[in-house]
Parts: C-alpha cells; structure tokens; sequence
C-alpha cells in the first residue's frame, strides 16, 4: 500500500464531505476547549495533513484513513509530536486490510488467548502486526525503533489481556494500547531531546593513566586505543598498509588536507603520550 | 551536513516527495546509518511491512514466559456497582465511629441539594473509574472536563444555598473538617485503588485524580452529616478544599506511580 498525500479529487464528494466533517468536529471541539478554559497546556490539536490510504500493492482496495498530526509545545516552541491516529471511514464501500481480518476471528482468538493457548497468541500477532507495525510507522523513525516499540505494545497487550471483553470489539482495545505505548515513547524521546544533543563526531576519551607493560609493542597498541577512531584508522593506513594520502583520502571520502591533518593530530597525540611516559619514568 | 539538518531538510522534504535529495544530504546519508534509517520512511511500501522473523520470536517468547490462563474483567456494570457500594460503605463506616449530629442545621432543601449534587458526581466518576480500567473504552464525558465540572458544581452549591454569618474561629473548626474530610478520604482511596488495579490502567495520573476525587467526596458525604456550621465561606473552602486537597493528592499519586511502574523487556 503506497502512503501518498491525499488529492481532494481521488475520493469524490465522500472524501471531501467527511474532511469537512472532521475539520468541524475539531473546531467545535477546540471552541468548547476555549469557551471552558480547558484547552491542554502543553498540547493542541491541529489537522495537520490527510494522508489518503488509497490501494495497497497486491490491488486491495483500502479505506480512506485519515491521519491526524498533532503538535506539542515545549520549550523550542512547536514541534512536531508524531503522534497518528488513523480514523477509517467505515461508511466507504472500500475494504482496509483490517477489515478484511474477521471480528469473530479474532475475538476468538483473543479468548483463546486469554485461556493461554499460545498458538492463539501466535495466530493474533501474526495477524495483527503489520497493522500495529504500520501504527507505528513514522517518518522520524528507523525501523528497529519501530519494532521495538511493537514489542513493547504486544508486551503491554499481554499485560493487560485480561481487561478484554469478548462481548466487545477488539480493535479499539488493541489500538487503545499502541496508541499508549506510543505516546509514552515521544515522551520519552521528549525528555532525551531536552537533555542530550547530536554531536558529528564522538568527543575525545579522557586519557587514562600508563599502563605498567613490559614490552614496547604493548605500550603503542595501548597509546593506539587512546586515538580517536579517525585518526587511528588513517594512522593504519598510511603506516601499515603503505598507502599514499591521496589513496587514503578516497577510500575515507575525505580531502587530503584532512588526511594529512587527522595524521599529524595522531602524531602530536602519541608524541604527547610518550613524553608523558618518559616524564613519568623518570 | 549534520544529522541534525538533515532531519530539519527530511522534515521539509515530506511535502516534496517527487524532488530529489541534494548532494550534501546524499553524502551524510551515505555516511550515516541513523539517517538512512529515518530516510527509508520515503515512498515506503507499507504493505510489506512485516516484522522481522527475530522480532517475532522475541514476541513469542515474551508471551510464553507469562502465559497463564487470565479472568476477564468484570463487566462495566458491576465495576461501577462495586464502586458505588464503596462509596456508600466507607462513609457510613466512619460515620458510626464519629457520629452524625449535623442534619438539623440545614433546610430540606440545602440537604437535598447536596445529596443532588454529591450523587451525580459520585454516579459520574463511577462510570468514569470504570471505563479508565480499560483499554478503549468510550468515555462520554473525559474524565479531566469531569473532575473540573464535579468541583465547580460543589463550589456553587456550596455559594448559592447557604448563607453568609459570623464564625467564631473560622480556621479552627475549619482545620477540623479538613482533617476529619481527608481522614474518611483515606480509607475510600486505598479500596477504589484496590478495585483499579484489577484493571489496567494507562493514565495512572488521570486515574488518580479521579480516585482522588471520589475519595474526596466520600469525606465531604461524612462532613454533610457530621459538620454543624452550615456556612457559605465555610463550605466553599473547607468542604471544598477538601475536595481539591484529595485531588491533587491523586494526581500526585498517579505521577509517582506511572514514573516507577515500567514493563521490562524480555
């Protein structure tokens, strides 16, 4: 299923009537939000973007699923949370992927479950990963951090599996709970982002006292563990591999100028090292 | 290029899907395996977005580590049954301990607007309870817009019904009902936490401001009966503050507990 913006001209009046249905609905909700004064201090609502879930690779039709934005204040300003809610229009002739798993299916096998038939269990989050996986999909996010985040929302549905009524649909439980799990993970990235920033390169390690060795070769391998890993890998290929700074700077994708820099920092580094040896010994 | 602009240029480029990347984001893209993780996001086929087969054995064994045969929750009805029943219980507890003088202060119909009042709140925040123990469940009114409302009516009643006079010590016997209020809120707090925890519970702060509010409201149900100075400024910050004292107390409650409760990773 291709993920495309939405053009007003794909869905006819159905897609336009139900956007302008959603956009009141949210501004009844926000104006009501104001009139009592109880608008969220540190989030708002805003429709961001419709992202249209047209028809999927293997020629399924899908629903219309709409996607919602919201944005987050912190102390940058706004930012973006990405936080999606998918709203399928259910009264769209079009079939969604989730449509197409049947509700008496899976709330059976959600009761098996529940019985701890783990071959229910297996069944359920065969069918319901990609979904889940899809859920949690966003474009800031890499794909293991997704799949973390499906372990940790399987972990909390097994958790909280006792909570499930059968008499009940399963999809808004199950989505109650992803839709937790990912709002405490941007909080998490949240509070990281607000103490931690993103460097180009890894700072120096403190240097650590002279080891007490007895050979010579030991004491440059350790005085090489000290290098950062540029240096130490240009310090490699110029000394022992042979290789000359232009060969270096293309397998490194650097200048030669920088070559010849990263090597003299490294020499200045070891110079500096066995001094301090020596200033030691003595 | 850091990784930073290229996210900032990423983020930009989400309305432009069609152009393509320049050369200095191209480079730190070659370079860098954060940013081909987040750029792969782009034009993405979703439908082949299956977990891996890792993924899913870890899943698995997650699941078979605790896999044990579980009860269902009771149904909405008899939690918000079992709720109310505290709600009657626990008071009428304390109240025979401490004793109940105070109903011949006020008219039938002060008396009446309470029990208004103080019922619908307590109906409300049953329902309320009873759908935060589980997952999706609707709320009809959320339950945040609900606390407010249930303070804001106790306010008013407290303001339009009773009158205004002169109190002797208006912080001394008001220090009193505060503590007799929390006293009988305390107890009330422990069993409805008691009866959350058989749920599972994903606001813990939102859960425990309203348990804190319930918990309030049995201690100002325990001072209707208790406390004999019927006075409007009385009522409106002792009664009340009782109210918003046990509030704030479960939202403080609910924030410690969500901070220590985390699921460990298998």
């Amino acid at each position: 299923m291709l993920l495309r913006k939405s053009r007003k001209t794909e869905c006819g009046a159905k897609w336009f009537l139900s956007r302008a249905m959603v956009r009141r609905t949210l501004r009844a909700w926000r104006n009501l939000g104001a009139a009592i004064g109880m608008q969220r201090l540190w989030q708002r609502v805003t429709l961001r973007r419709l992202i249209l879930l047209d028809e999927d690779s293997r020629g399924n039709n899908c629903t219309p699923t709409y996607v919602f934005t919201w944005y987050g204040r912190c102390a940058e300003g706004r930012r973006e949370v990405p936080v999606i809610f998918n709203t399928s229009n259910t009264s769209s002739s079009r079939k969604s992927p989730a449509a197409n798993l049947d509700r008496s299916v899976l709330v059976d096998l959600m009761v098996r479950y529940q019985a701890a038939d783990l071959s229910a269990a297996e069944e359920l989050v065969q069918r319901l990963s990609p979904l889940l996986l899809r859920f949690f999909s966003g474009p800031y996010y890499t794909r293991c951090h997704n799949e973390d985040l499906l372990q940790d929302c399987w972990l909390q549905i097994h958790l909280a599996r006792h909570t499930f009524r059968p008499a009940l649909p399963l999809m808004p439980w199950i989505f109650a709970i992803a839709k937790h799990v990912r709002c405490k993970e941007y909080h998490r990235q949240l509070r990281i982002r607000s103490r931690e920033f993103g460097v180009d390169a890894l700072p120096e390690a403190a240097k650590a006292p002279w080891p007490v060795t007895h050979s010579r070769e030991q004491d440059f391998l350790w005085a090489l563990d000290v290098l950062p890993e540029s240096q130490r890998e240009v310090l490699f290929l110029l000394k022992v591999s042979g290789m000359s700074t232009e060969e270096v700077a293309k397998i490194t994708s650097c200048s030669v100028g920088a070559v010849k820099q990263k090597a003299h920092r490294a020499y200045e580094t070891l110079r500096k090292l066995y001094l301090r040896q020596g200033q030691e010994k003595n | 290029m850091n990784c930073e602009q290229v996210e900032q240029y990423l983020r930009g480029a989400r309305d432009r899907p069609a152009e393509p990347l320049p050369e200095d984001v191209l480079t730190h893209l070659l370079t860098c395996e954060r940013c081909r993780g987040r750029d792969e996001f782009r034009d993405v086929d979703l439908s082949e977005w299956e977990p891996s087969l890792q993924v899913r054995r870890r899943i698995r064994a997650q699941m078979a580590g605790y896999l044990s045969p579980v009860t269902p929750v009771p149904a909405q009805a008899t939690l918000i049954l079992l709720t109310v029943a505290i709600l009657v219980i626990v008071p009428s507890l304390v109240l025979g301990v401490i004793g109940d003088g105070a109903l011949h202060v006020m008219t039938l119909l002060q008396f009446m607007a309470w029990i208004v009042v103080i019922g619908a709140a307590e109906g409300m925040l049953s329902v309320s309870v009873a759908g935060l123990m589980v997952p999706g469940c609707r709320h009809r009114l959320h339950p945040q817009l609900l606390v407010l409302l249930c303070i804001a009516a106790y306010l008013a009643t407290a303001l339009l019904f009773f009158r205004r006079r002169l109190v002797a010590n208006p912080v001394q016997e008001g220090a009193g009902c505060l503590l007799i209020g929390c006293g009988a809120a305390i107890p009330a707090a422990f069993v409805l936490w008691l009866l959350t925890r058989k749920g599972s519970v994903l606001s813990w702060p939102l859960t425990g401001s309203v348990i804190g509010l319930l918990a309030g409201l049995v201690g100002t149900s325990v001072l209707l009966f208790h406390c004999t100075l019927a006075e409007k400024a009385h009522l409106a910050v002792w009664h009340t503050g009782v109210l918003m004292l046990c509030t704030l107390a479960g939202l403080s409650f609910g924030m410690i507990f969500r901070s220590r409760s985390s699921v460990p990773y298998v």
